[in-house]
């Protein structure tokens, strides 16, 4: 269908779930208060997150995912320039990713380190390369998902808090104290929570899940500002399509 | 809504000034709360009044997000270009009200991170208790009742600069929007919305008028929407409540040249359109004139999961359009009731299109256009729009010796004319 816009309504949560097919998060403590309904100041912060950090430009991060069902963990930590649309990172993970020890990215290609492949390229003639390069595939690749949500934290336009306040799920949920900040953890529709620090509303820490439950992930913005991010000089940098046999088979 | 009170004049209320004097009119109890002369500031003056009373703003910059939760009130500035709200850029909104039957009239209010003027009617609703999921907000009596803007002036506010929200019965005239990323006027999500957008103007905005799910009596007319990448766009999407949008009528409007690349960019969706109905049934688009719009003039499309149905395209005159009349709604195979009738134009997509989708007769189209919407392309950040000039300040014998927003006024379309430019 033919949209004339699509209304500013689906807040991070939604596009985060949009982008990698995420839904449904994390649990609230036991024993903590029952959530409540925002209010229109609390809603109100919600829906300046994404233009805030948009703003900012970018952020130092972390990020820590589980997939449940097969055990595979990804730890990433790395810096995100959302006006650029780029990021690094290093990397960390067992079963689907591992291997890949850093990886660059922008809207176009995603750039994996895999110090392993090193003598094997080398052996046919990219002794310079140490980047692999392939477009991105949020719905195929763990890591691609992660690098997704980190870059949906941010949004060129504010969200509206009316339609933030009426999407099912959204809730206050608590106050917590994360990274010697207090913080207030506000829920967005069903699955996603932003934690924002009471003193200046700034994101903290995201944390979500996808919609069967299975791949919690909690994002953590250590440093906010104008982030310069290097990309990998050309000369070490291949296409996957110069060597689809090597890439398929360790991918 | 009170009847009639707001057309009240004694001007003396105004020129009084100062100290909640008691006022002529239906009420006396009614006050004048002077800013900053009874109090320092308008949120203070808002929380002392009650329902009747004027907060009456002297000329200044005043940096304050003002929530006004009493019914029945007034806020009005001495002079409409002289009493600003400035917001900094870090206010939300320059008034959040969520309290029936209030009227903001003659004073800029710009450079906050949402809207200029908001109606919420969640919070006036609610009690300001929040939403309860077993309520539909905008429909029965789950509104805010009654809200007017009169002359006053909104621009380059984070989202919109006059929004009205799950709100009935209003009146938004003599208001001029400028420099908003999103609409400068905003009616959404109430059945039967009951309102009045009139004499206003809309500039330099992503959108002049959106109206999502906003159904039921509500008119758009005599007025002007230029230089905004979109003109007027009724439609229906399922991400507010009560879709689809029903019963809008667009009418007497001058709508010029809306596809400035210098206008805040539209991120999803396109550019260059004057009059889109979006999924929207029931709509009358009524003697417009829409000029200068490089990709259609009026548009009948379709929006999300939405089709139009029984729009009634009506005695407008276009000119220098990519297309002056269009009826593309993805995913239709007939005509659904949509029709034109007695429009002056000159290229349209079905070609002949008031032979093929008439108002009378049947309708004998054989095929529907494909339309591709071409990318809005990139725009100013809206922080950096130019602000608008003076605008035409608050005539005193309009000036109401008792507050609140008053009766939304009939509307006759017998009256209404294609505008000249």
């Amino acid at each position: 269908m033919i949209e004339i816009r699509r209304r500013r309504c689906a807040v991070a949560a939604l596009v985060v779930s949009c982008v990698v097919g995420l839904v449904s998060c994390g649990n609230d403590d036991e024993g903590s208060p029952e959530p409540r309904p925002l209010t229109v100041e609390e809603a109100t912060r919600l829906a300046e997150v994404q233009f805030d950090n948009y703003d900012t430009g970018g952020a130092r991060f972390e990020v820590a995912t589980t997939f449940t069902a097969t055990n595979d963990t990804l730890y990433m930590s790395g810096v995100v320039d959302w006006k650029n649309h780029e990021g690094r990172a290093e990397v960390r993970a067992t079963g689907a990713e591992a291997g890949i020890t850093e990886v660059w990215w922008n809207e176009n290609v995603v750039l994996e380190r895999r110090p392993s492949l090193d003598p094997v390229l080398a052996g046919l003639g990219y002794e310079s390369v140490r980047y692999l390069a392939r477009p991105p595939a949020t719905s195929t690749r763990q890591i691609d998902r992660a690098i997704a949500i980190v870059m949906a934290l941010a949004s060129e336009e504010r969200q509206n808090p009316v339609l933030i306040q009426q999407e099912e799920g959204s809730a206050f949920v608590r106050e917590d104290a994360l990274r010697e900040s207090d913080v207030e953890v506000l829920r967005y529709g069903q699955r996603n929570q932003y934690w924002l620090n009471l003193v200046d509303a700034t994101l903290m820490r995201f944390d979500g899940n996808s919609a069967s439950g299975s791949a919690p992930i909690v994002v953590d913005l250590l440093q906010r500002g104008t982030q310069e991010i290097p990309r990998p000089q050309n000369a070490e940098v291949l296409s996957i399509d110069a060597v689809p046999e090597i890439y398929e088979s360790i991918s | 809504m009170k009847a009639a009170r707001a057309i009240a004049v004694v001007i003396g209320c105004l020129a009084g000034g100062a100290v909640l004097v008691s006022c002529g009119g239906d009420d006396a109890t009614s006050r004048v709360i002077s800013v900053p002369g009874d109090v320092d500031t308008i949120a203070q003056a808002v929380r002392s009044a009650k329902s009747g009373d004027i907060v009456l703003i002297a000329a200044g910059t005043y940096h304050e997000s003002v929530k006004v939760d009493r019914a029945g009130i007034t806020i009005r500035g001495e002079d409409r270009n002289a009493v600003v709200l400035d917001g900094k850029h870090d206010l939300a909104n320059g008034f959040l009200v969520t309290a029936n039957d209030v009227a903001i009239e003659n004073l800029t209010v710009h450079s906050f991170t949402q809207n200029g003027v908001v109606f919420n009617g969640i919070e006036a609703a609610s009690g300001g208790k929040g939403v309860d999921k077993n309520v539909v907000y905008g429909a029965g009596d789950a509104v805010l009742s009654g809200y007017r803007t009169s002359y006053v002036t909104a621009y380059n506010n984070g989202l919109y600069g006059i929004y009205a929200f799950a709100s009935r019965d209003g009146l938004i005239e003599h208001t001029y929007v400028s420099g908003h990323p999103d609409s400068g006027i905003y009616i959404g999500q109430c059945k039967p919305c009951n309102a009045v957008v009139r004499n206003s103007i809309a500039e330099t905005n992503a959108i002049g008028y959106y109206g999502t799910n906003a159904s039921g009596n509500v008119y758009v007319i005599d007025s002007v929407f230029t230089r905004n990448r979109l003109g007027i766009a009724p439609n229906s999407q399922e991400m507010e409540k009560l879709a689809p949008q029903e019963e809008t009528v667009v009418a007497g409007n001058l709508v010029i040249d809306n596809d400035n690349p210098q206008a805040p960019k539209i991120l999803m969706g396109f550019s260059g359109g004057g009059i889109a109905v979006g999924g929207g049934t029931r709509n009358t688009i009524l003697r417009n004139r829409v000029e200068g719009h490089d990709v259609m003039g009026i548009g009948v499309i379709s929006m999300s999961k939405f089709l139009p149905e029984n729009n009634r395209i009506e005695g407008n005159v276009l000119a220098d359009n990519g297309v002056d009349l269009l009826y593309a709604p993805d995913g239709a195979r007939e005509a659904a009731g949509n029709c034109f009738i007695g429009n002056t134009f000159v290229v349209s997509s079905p070609e002949n299109i008031e032979t093929v989708l008439p108002c009378e007769g049947k309708p004998t189209l054989a095929a529907i256009p494909k339309f591709l919407a071409p990318p809005g392309g990139d725009g100013p950040d809206y922080r950096d729009i130019p602000p608008p000039g003076s605008q035409t300040t608050m005539p005193t014998a309009a000036f109401a010796t008792i507050g609140g927003s008053g009766d939304v006024p009939v509307v006759d379309l017998g009256a209404v004319r294609v505008p000249s430019r």
